[in-house]
């Protein structure tokens, strides 16, 4: 950990969008980032202080596997954050949803 | 994912959290406090985090661990567009004579939307870095014109701040 390190945080959806600008914002501010991301890291895999960790949060398994990678990682100091940022937005119409979408099953 | 996903997470991460001094940070929408027709799922999902996470906030207090509630407004990202990509293949594929009867209503939210001004990313990921840091965090952040807005509207009686939603969005 370098010298000006202010801790640990955890965030999901970190590969896009808000997720992606406040894993730059806090590793840039000496933050170890562990960004949580579904598929792609993306540029994530190449930025000083954030470590990608795979996760799918709609898994419980996948979260807790996760979880145990950060523990491996950030050992005693455990983390000063943890940020539920991965969402979804579905629109339109209730009455024109699929069952799957309306029980989150589909994208 | 939008509430089942945090739900797991804390659960998983507590631990962690315990041991670093740390605080849980979830993003929800200001659809969590005024819900929005055609958007019903994301207002049902962030009221749902909203709700949870206020009792959750009292559940791990015993621990100092603060809860903390972030309101992003729309902002400037593809979440939107995929969104709306979602949607236009979700409705390629509804009954046609149903998806007719919204022919207006849809048409209106379009136009609505496509006037909806988006806050910078930048914005929103400093408020949501301000909750990471702040020593003692308030339980509540809203980032961008329409999140505060949102707490304004909450505030109407019903019947005002259904009139006034359904102006906003030309219905």
């Amino acid at each position: 950990m370098p010298a000006d390190a202010r801790g640990n945080v955890f965030i999901t959806g970190a590969a896009a969008g808000i997720g992606a600008a406040v894993t730059r914002l806090l590793a840039d501010d000496g933050y170890t980032v562990y960004a949580g991301v579904h598929s792609d890291a993306g540029a994530l895999d190449r930025m000083a202080g954030v470590r990608p960790v795979p996760v799918d949060v709609t898994d419980p398994d996948s979260v807790a596997a996760a979880a145990e990678l950060v523990a491996g990682q950030a050992g005693r100091a455990g983390l000063q954050a943890l940020i539920n940022n991965a969402g979804i937005i579905l629109q339109g119409p209730v009455e024109l949803m699929s069952s799957a979408e309306l029980s989150g099953s589909s994208p | 994912m939008n509430t089942l996903g945090p739900a797991h997470a804390v659960r998983a991460f507590l631990p962690l959290l315990r041991a670093g001094g740390g605080r849980v940070i979830n993003i929800s929408a200001p659809t969590a406090r005024v819900p929005m027709p055609y958007l019903a799922a994301l207002s049902g999902s962030k009221a749902a985090l909203s709700a949870m996470s206020a009792a959750l906030r009292l559940e791990l207090a015993d621990w100092n661990i603060p809860v903390i509630v972030v309101e992003p407004g729309a902002t400037d990202t593809r979440i939107f567009a995929k969104a709306e990509a979602a949607a236009k293949m979700s409705l390629s594929t509804a009954d046609p004579g149903r998806l007719a009867l919204y022919e207006r209503q849809l048409a209106a939210v379009a136009t609505a939307s496509a006037r909806q001004r988006t806050a910078p990313v930048d914005s929103v990921a400093k408020t949501i870095a301000a909750a990471v840091r702040a020593p003692k965090p308030r339980r509540h952040y809203t980032a961008g014109v329409e999140a505060r807005m949102a707490g304004l509207l909450a505030g109407l009686p019903a019947g005002v701040k259904e009139r006034l939603i359904t102006r906003l969005l030309g219905l």
